[in-house]
């Protein structure tokens, strides 16, 4: 059982010079590309659309913080792929993109929580307050961070693989439940971006925070949404499964000269 | 190889348990000290007046509920653990999920009996009328969830290094819908509103349920493979 | 352009500005010190190998 586990790995050590080149000329193009996307969306949502007349300019914040949650979502699913591949097929390479996933989404999703409360400060005139989709929102990163010390907590790494693909697929009901929580509970203040903006569009904003989304706002939003959850994590989450794959190579390394 | 039919295995496992139970009464007694403790606590920590008392009792007795079902939980998967019960169960012919179904059951019972004695408990200690039958209703819903996923991430915690200290950790942000839906649900039982307000909730309650039992059912057997 | 009844608060976009990226130059910055900590073990394992094969 255990010598049909480590094959795949000795083949991935064993892959081609000019393969392993590629990738990595691949991977950088990729960084690249990344960072010039996500510096033209910030270009776009500070110096292209217009100053929001109600909120002024603290409102361009938001372009920011839906596309954090947007690309923590995807961090979170590729967790909730990759572990349950890995429950099905047991090769580690499945486990290392899960924690890559859950890795980015995380310091996504603090991102997304970090730049709500920036911008929470002058338009709600505090920092936190205990609102359901704030509170769902705090609860969801502090179960990814539980992710983390699971995985911490267990010594032996195969067991290690197998209870965090089992969280990291439990652990996505608290994000599903931040996406809905705005559905089923009504009083929460927090604005409603991701909806049929009809109902709202012209219509008078109200002093809690909701506001009009104009066209131009609203594709600045995409943009921003579109470049933050496929390209931002793509690329980090890449680089944290190189990462991975190379600790994992260590540690067999220090394996082997421990044996010695 | 034949093995012991689902329903069987899952009785056995949960008579074992209540067995076992009924002779040291030491999970269920512990967990009944610790709610009394615990609502004696938060009546003095919150200095409750006697309106705050009828607006905050359904999130005492769920928060109450949630640590002493974890109390129990971390007792009955560590007995499971440290006297080589689980070993056997695993070395014997039945299905993985019975186990899980069987540990369920008998953390369920218990978990219900301390929030059914805590309903006429709380009644007294906080002069707040919460024994009735609905209320009784949404929490056996509620631990049904809690005991669902919490015998799932026991299993878990228990062969971890922290074993005791994780279950909470990675218990209470997973139950929190759960918790939600509960609470949201007695606070309209608790408020007399008309029951159209409120019935949604035990039906969320439901629904989440039958979703982590469906998952839980799915995944338990990864968890004690070996 | 009017700037009157508009809120003046462009200090919290810019602290929400210096929040994003640096999270994520945080975050660029932690995998590759991992990346430098794993090279350096390497190299380590390494030279631990060559002392063990000369004696």
């Amino acid at each position: 059982m255990s010598a049909v586990k480590e094959m795949p790995v000795q083949q991935t050590s064993e892959r081609s010079e000019g393969d392993s080149m590629l990738r990595t000329r691949l991977l950088q193009g990729l960084t690249v590309i990344t960072m010039l996307a996500v510096l033209f969306g910030a270009y776009v949502a500070l110096f292209v659309v217009g100053t929001d007349a109600t909120q002024g300019e603290v409102q361009r914040i938001f372009y920011f913080h839906v596309s954090a949650f947007a690309a923590a979502f995807i961090g979170f699913s590729v967790g909730v792929v990759g572990g349950a591949l890995y429950l099905w097929k047991r090769h580690e390479k499945w486990d290392a993109l899960a924690l890559a996933g859950i890795e980015v989404g995380f310091t996504l999703s603090l991102i997304n929580l970090i730049t709500g409360m920036i911008w929470a400060r002058p338009i709600w005139n505090t920092w936190w307050t205990w609102d359901p989709r704030l509170t769902s929102a705090a609860i969801m990163c502090l179960t990814y961070a539980a992710y983390l010390m699971l995985r911490n907590g267990i010594e032996n790494r195969e067991l290690r693989r197998r209870f965090a693909s089992i969280y990291g697929i439990l652990a996505m009901s608290t994000v599903i439940f931040t996406l809905i929580i705005i559905r089923i509970r009504p009083d929460t203040i927090h604005p409603v971006v991701i909806e049929p903006q009809i109902a709202t569009q012209g219509a008078a904003t109200d002093a809690e925070g909701s506001f009009t989304m104009s066209v131009t706002i609203s594709q600045t939003l995409g943009i921003n949404s579109f470049i933050w959850s496929v390209f931002l994590p793509l690329t980090l989450i890449w680089w944290r499964v190189r990462l991975q794959n190379a600790a994992e190579h260590v540690e067999q390394l220090k394996a082997k000269l421990l044996e010695q | 190889m034949n093995k012991t039919p689902f329903w069987r295995t899952t009785w056995a496992i949960m008579s074992k348990d209540l067995r076992a139970e009924l002779r040291s009464r030491e999970l269920v007694g512990a967990m009944l000290l610790f709610t009394l403790l615990a609502i004696m606590i938060f009546s003095f920590a919150l200095e409750l007046d006697r309106l705050t008392r009828e607006e905050v009792v359904s999130g005492v007795l769920w928060v109450t509920v949630v640590f002493a079902s974890i109390l129990g939980l971390n007792r009955s998967m560590a007995m499971e653990r440290e006297q080589g019960n689980m070993d056997a169960m695993l070395l014997a012919p039945i299905d993985r999920s019975a186990i899980f179904a069987g540990k369920m059951a008998g953390n369920f019972i218990f978990t219900l009996v301390v929030g059914v004695l805590l309903l006429p408990l709380t009644t007294v200690l906080y002069n707040v009328p919460v024994a009735r039958p609905m209320l009784a209703l949404v929490l056996l819903l509620g631990i049904w969830g809690f005991s669902t996923v919490g015998t799932l991430l026991a299993a878990m915690t228990v062969q971890t290094r922290a074993r005791e200290t994780l279950l909470p950790i990675v218990m209470l942000p997973v139950v929190l819908p759960l918790l939600l839906a509960a609470v949201r649900a007695s606070n309209g039982i608790i408020a007399d509103a008309p029951s159209e307000q409120w019935q949604a909730w035990p039906q969320v309650l439901l629904v989440i349920d039958v979703i982590y039992l469906v998952m839980c059912l799915l995944m338990f057997p990864f968890v004690v493979e070996e | 352009m009017p700037t009157e009844g508009i809120p003046q608060n462009a200090e919290y976009l810019y602290l929400g500005l210096v929040v994003v990226f640096g999270i994520l130059g945080a975050y660029a910055a932690s995998i590759f010190w991992r990346f430098r900590n794993l090279q350096k073990d390497q190299q380590l394992i390494k030279q631990l190998q060559e002392e063990d094969s000369t004696h």
